[in-house]
């Protein structure tokens, strides 16, 4: 959980946000200036739309006295085009609000009360849904008879399964809400949970649907007019009046050509809008959509950045001043920042700190894996046996990813591909660095998953992820990361989301290979219990920096920051109950706005004045260890 | 699959049914006497009451239900007044034209629909990005029956690449170049809302699947970016694409509605329009009817394929 | 012998079958237990073995298949949710999870006090405040709304909200596990100082030993629906008895030796 990362940086109103998107504004002018001219129709100085002038008939566009011409029996373009568009705007306006009202009513009861209600409602609407579109407002219109009034009927009837089915999605997840359980508990009755805890969240949603929805529910009365099923003459609306001048489309094409172009310009800006709308309320729908992360992160170094010091080639992995920086909304957030660290052959290093402390990005970055955009590497050096891997070209990288260097991530589900089998997900990275063909890769996967303990390995290797244990996935991942034999794996937190148990045989697995095979290991995990268990070495992180190193055993013994110590103060440690817990109190900075100086300074109990002032530089203490503390050698 | 595909055969069985509940529950809501509708109000009395026994009108609603369904199982839809002939012949005359109508649109904006959808995912924020994005916007907000008007006068009135109409030329035509060269317009005309539609889903989706962390730990082991996309990516995309593929046909299947009224296209939309002005109740029945079960079979088809895909689903 | 708190007998949850075609799942599966006033009951587990929803039965969020809770020696169920939720509260595992993002932490906080309490304008302001008080919050916070609160002050508002209408018992659902260890040191100090101060009883749910262990009188361990061993702390800490206790106890990477 990242502190206040969020907390106070104050969202921007729905204004400013929807205003900075270019397109939703043009939408809107189109919008309101069609909307404007119709409203305004009986006010402007326009001829009868009705009159019929058999002089005038046909007459070409900018004719005087018809600046649009007039239509087959002589009446003013522009004077039907507006009065239709009114007719156009308003059923189509209609029509989306009676869906919307009625849908959204469906889609919430079913929703809230599930159950039977849900399932007889929901059964009725996949009925409407079972029809195309179109017919089913045919069908109706035919039971009904041609009209406009029929029409809006019928295409807001076809449209109420739309709103149905996506409120009552939402209202599913809602109700399942601890907040729902919670207001409960709090003596609320079902009118005042749906009204007070659900209604104002699922009005995102109604609002979404809507915005789709009458572009098409404005198309379709069109439509049904222009097969002469809607507005009846003398009445006029866009579609019938397209309808009606389809015949003449060869002698005069604007009669025909005019009423769609204004239905197009119409739906363009309610679309637009509506575009706007979603990324705001929902960025996954819209238009614009999220930002696609780049195959590797982006190394542009900061104009001015020092050149850092090159790391030992000795090691099998050097990083010097490492910083990672996330530009979000104009903001920097400096994940990583001069970071610097070195993992020999055969050695587990472990990194500690709390959530957003920057350890995953400390470890993506060395193999360029932070998504970018948002992230880029900023400054620093990475080098592995002496190769420098920030200037690599990218098929290099890529050579070395998963073979030379391999990853272990956390979340054993999500990070393995639900629609292939683990076996193929093992086999394929063997194939792409040992050249292998499938059956022989294969071959090796099961041998690979035996030898993570996988029972029964030549039948579990056609199995998918989701049919393993949480346990087995985090096996196949491991699997994965062994399988070109790298000289450095690095394990983002492998086994924070398994029960103990599970870790306990987890963590035996990672040792007992690292002892078969001497493979480097960079560790991540917020629990010094697993740090005490399985590293050599240790890193403890804050706010995006090293804040102390050394052999495990020393830091553990005797923290020399004063983060380090307290935060081991704040660890239940089972057999000694007693042991007082020392909370430390406020929180972690938001690495968007880091204080000067010490980053720790406004919770330590040892701040003085000099902390704040200057940089707090790394500094060897002794043999192995370094500090950032300047009062890190005082007792 | 066997398993899954029989349970999902099963299931399409209570839909049939609901249709048909819906299609005649409609056609009881005709407000006044459907008789009187059917025949216009020059009917003499003698027919009107023919009519209404032949409708079972003076029965029951679930009795007269009952019978319709009874008379749909023998294939007999009753009988059409405009065209004084058995429902069920005109209908299945008119089923091939529209089937291949919407399947040649269908083809058509999947595969303009995924390309163009995957170019933009790939290219975000690129000039193909921003151009396939506008084009999509347009082709979202065109009315489909104007724009059939514009293609035929720029591409048949004007340039003279394809008829104006029709299935087959009327004289020397009927090989499968004359029906090709006469389905392209309105084809086209077809997918143009659908192909937005599938572009705009694909790229959300693809965006949306390339920031999973499976497509990290891909690029992890050092895949490159086609086996990323194309295998990672791609696939779990179609997951969610296939469904939206599935209900785009009842849009399809809907607006072969206007475009056969445009081409003059002789499909079962055509003749609903037609039968809907004449008031030739009975037949708008089997036509709807036989259209929604075609979609019903095509939602099947699109469930299967998504089952092929996603192991998670069923078993 | 005074009686118990809260008491469940045979308490039994069957999840699935029927028509639903879902495999049957004994969720809970006759779990007995007793909480006496100012106790804290510790309840640990792995994930799945019938924690949550034990809490909920016992809560009233869900109807147990079989089994009674009794709470001050009557039947819930027997009366209304509304007495029972005055007596006893509970606290969610994701703290922001638990706060309606659209409402401000004032209306959060006066939920209980209008709808338990039916208290007036005026008392409901000066109780908020001092609900806010006793976690350590600001009362300029009153008027925020949820997101703009990190996962420990989240969690101080949920236990603010859990306190409102003066309960004798708070379930805890792993209240401190979706926090950071710094931060879940803050929760637990104030869990402590809460009781001390009001005299309140616990029922205490993780499934990190440790914790359970700095914290609970009382300790049960479940695994598959089951209590396997229940014991005073020192008891089952120090001789645990069950395998799975002791399978438990060894699997934990602990700091001992340092
Ligand atoms: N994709 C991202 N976009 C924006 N900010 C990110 C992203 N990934 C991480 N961060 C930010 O970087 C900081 C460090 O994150 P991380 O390295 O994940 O921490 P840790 O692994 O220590 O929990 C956090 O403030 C987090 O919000
Ligand atoms: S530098 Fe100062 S503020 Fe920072 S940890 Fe050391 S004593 Fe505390
Ligand atoms: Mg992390």
């Amino acid at each position: 959980m990242s502190a206040t990362t969020s907390a106070s940086a104050a969202r921007p109103g729905w204004w400013p946000r929807l205003r900075r998107n270019h397109l939703a504004v043009v939408g809107l002018i189109i919008l309101a200036a069609i909307a404007l001219i119709a409203l305004a129709a009986p006010i402007l100085p326009l001829p009868d739309p009705n009159a019929t002038d058999l002089p005038a008939r046909l007459a070409p566009l900018l004719s005087p006295g018809h600046p649009l011409g007039a239509d087959q029996l002589g009446r003013d373009m522009l004077s039907r085009i507006i009065w239709g568009t009114r007719v156009s705007l308003a059923v189509g306006v209609v029509a989306a609000l009676a869906a919307a009202l009625i849908g959204s009513l469906i889609g919430i009861v079913a929703g809230f009360y599930g159950r039977w209600v849900d399932t007889a409602l929901m059964r009725a609407i996949d009925m409407l849904m079972a029809f195309p579109y179109l017919l089913l407002a045919l069908a109706i219109v035919a039971a009904l008879g041609p009209g406009l009034l029929n029409a809006l009927f019928a295409i807001s009837i076809v449209n109420i399964p739309f709103f149905a089915r996506s409120v009552r999605g939402v209202t599913l997840g809602l109700v399942r809400r601890d907040y729902v359980d919670a207001a409960r508990l709090t003596g609320q009755g079902d009118f005042a949970i749906l009204t007070g805890e659900i209604l104002p969240n699922l009005l995102p949603v109604i609002v979404i649907t809507l915005s789709t929805t009458l572009g098409w529910m404005i198309l379709e009365t069109a439509g049904l007019s222009f097969l002469g099923l809607g507005a009846q003459p003398p009445q006029a609306d866009l579609g019938s009046m397209l309808g009606e001048a389809r015949a003449l489309v060869l002698v005069a094409p604007h009669v025909a050509l005019i009423p769609g172009l204004v239905i197009l310009l119409l739906v363009i800006g309610i679309n637009l809008v509506g575009d706007g709308i979603r990324d705001m309320l929902d960025p996954r729908l819209g238009s614009g959509g999220l930002a696609r992360p780049g195959a590797a992160t982006a190394v542009a170094f900061d104009a001015g950045s020092p050149t850092p010091e090159p790391p030992p080639a000795a090691a099998a992995l050097g990083v010097r001043n490492l910083a990672t920086h996330f530009l979000l909304g104009g903001e920097r957030h400096k994940a990583a920042d001069n970071v610097g660290l070195d993992l020999h052959a055969g050695e587990c290093l472990g990194i500690v700190g709390e959530s957003g402390s920057g350890k995953s990005v400390t470890a993506l970055s060395i193999l360029r894996l932070v998504p970018t955009p948002p992230g880029r590497i900023v400054g620093g050096a990475i080098h592995h046996h002496g190769q420098d891997l920030l200037g690599l070209k990218p098929a290099d990288l890529r050579d070395l990813r998963g073979n030379r260097i391999a990853y272990i991530f956390q979340d054993p589900l999500g990070t393995l591909n639900p629609l292939l089998t683990v076996g193929e997900q093992i086999a394929e990275t063997i194939r792409r660095h040992q050249g292998k063909s499938r059956s022989e890769a294969m071959a090796l996967a099961v041998d690979l998953m035996e030898r993570v303990r996988i029972p029964d390995a030549a039948n579990r290797v056609s199995a998918y992820p989701h049919e393993l244990s949480g346990g087995q996935r985090q096996r196949i991942g491991i699997a994965m990361a062994l399988a070109n034999d790298p000289d450095i794996i690095i394990a983002d937190e492998p086994t924070t989301a398994l029960d103990v148990t599970i870790q306990a045989e987890i963590l035996d697995l990672l040792r007992d290979l690292r002892r078969e095979r001497g493979t480097a290991l960079l560790f991540i995990t917020h629990d010094f219990g697993v740090v005490a268990d399985l590293c050599d070495r240790v890193m403890v992180m804050y706010a995006g920096r090293v804040v102390e190193t050394g052999p495990v055993r020393d830091v553990l013994r005797d923290p020399r920051h004063p983060y380090t110590r307290r935060l081991l103060d704040c660890v239940p440690v089972l057999g000694q109950p007693k042991r007082a817990l020392n909370a430390i109190p406020g929180l972690p900075p938001a690495v968007n706005r880091l204080p000067q100086g010490c980053h720790f300074a406004d919770r330590c109990d040892r701040v003085i004045e000099r902390c704040r002032t200057s940089d707090v530089a790394l500094d060897p203490i002794g043999p192995y260890r370094t500090v950032r503390c300047i009062r890190a050698r005082e007792p | 699959m066997l398993s899954y595909t029989l349970r999902r055969l099963a299931m399409i069985v209570p839909v049939l049914f609901g249709i048909s509940v819906i299609v005649f529950l409609i056609m009881a809501l005709i407000p006044g006497d459907p008789a009187l509708a059917i025949l216009g109000s020059f009917a003499t009395p003698d027919n009107v009451a023919k009519l209404r026994q032949d409708l079972g009108l003076d029965r029951s609603l679930v009795e007269q239900y009952v019978v319709w369904l009874g008379n749909l199982a023998h294939g007999d839809f009753g009988r059409s007044y405009s065209l004084n002939r058995p429902v069920i012949d005109e209908v299945r005359e008119r089923l091939g034209p529209t089937l291949l109508l919407a399947g040649a649109s269908l083809l058509l904006c999947t595969v303009l629909g995924l390309a163009a959808g995957v170019v933009s995912a790939i290219r975000q924020y690129g000039w193909q990005d921003k151009i396939l994005t506008l084009l999509v916007l347009i082709g979202l907000s065109t009315p489909s029956f104007w724009l059939g008007l514009i293609l035929v006068l720029v591409f048949s009135v004007q340039l003279k690449w394809f008829p104006v109409s029709g299935m087959y030329a009327i004289y020397g035509g009927g090989d499968t170049l004359d029906l090709l060269w006469h389905l392209a317009l309105p084809a086209i005309t077809l997918a143009v809302v659908a192909t937005g539609v599938i572009a705009r889903l694909t790229r959300s989706t693809m965006l949306e699947v390339l920031r999973q962390d499976f497509v990290r730990t891909a690029r992890a082991k050092g895949l490159d970016e086609r086996t990323v996309i194309r295998k990672h990516a791609l696939r779990n995309a179609l997951v969610n694409i296939v469904p939206i593929i599935g209900i785009q046909t009842g849009f399809v299947l809907g607006g072969a509605v206007y475009i056969e009224t445009v081409f003059q296209w002789p499909g079962i939309g055509r003749m609903l329009v037609t039968a809907i002005s004449t008031r030739d109740i009975l037949l708008v029945q089997g036509g709807v009817l036989v259209v929604a079960a075609c979609y019903v079979l095509i939602n099947l088809a699109a469930d299967l394929v998504q089952h092929m895909l996603d192991p998670r689903i069923g078993t | 012998m005074t009686t118990p708190l809260l008491e469940a007998r045979n308490l039994r949850k069957v999840f699935g079958g029927g028509w639903s075609r879902k495999p049957i799942i004994n969720a809970v599966d006759g779990v007995n237990l007793t909480v006496d006033p100012g106790e804290t009951f510790g309840i640990v587990g792995e994930s799945g073995s019938g924690k949550s929803t034990l809490a909920r039965l016992l809560i009233g969020l869900e109807k147990p298949t079989s089994g009674t809770v009794l709470i001050d020696g009557v039947e819930v169920g027997r009366r209304r949710s509304k007495d029972l939720h005055r007596k006893m509260q509970f606290v969610f595992q994701d703290p922001s999870g638990a706060l309606n993002p659209r409402k401000t932490i004032a209306q959060i906080l006066e939920a209980p006090l209008i709808h338990l309490l039916g208290m007036t304008k005026a008392d409901r302001r000066r109780r908020v405040e001092q609900l806010m008080d006793q976690v350590n919050l600001r009362t300029e916070f009153l008027d925020r709304h949820p997101h703009e609160f990190s996962g420990g002050q989240a969690q101080r508002i949920g236990i603010a909200r859990a306190l409102a209408a003066d309960p004798r018992l708070i379930i805890l659902d792993e209240p401190v596990s979706a926090l950071d260890v710094s931060i879940q040191a803050q929760i637990l100090a104030l869990l402590n100082r809460l009781k001390a101060e009001l005299g309140l009883a616990y029922i205490f749910i993780s499934h990190d030993l440790a914790v359970v262990e700095a914290l609970c009188d009382t300790v049960a361990v479940m695994n598959r629906g089951r209590v396997v061993e229940q014991a005073p702390r020192a008891v089952l800490f120090g001789s645990p008895q069950h395998d799975y206790t002791r399978t438990l106890l060894a699997s934990v990477p602990s700091l001992r030796d340092f």
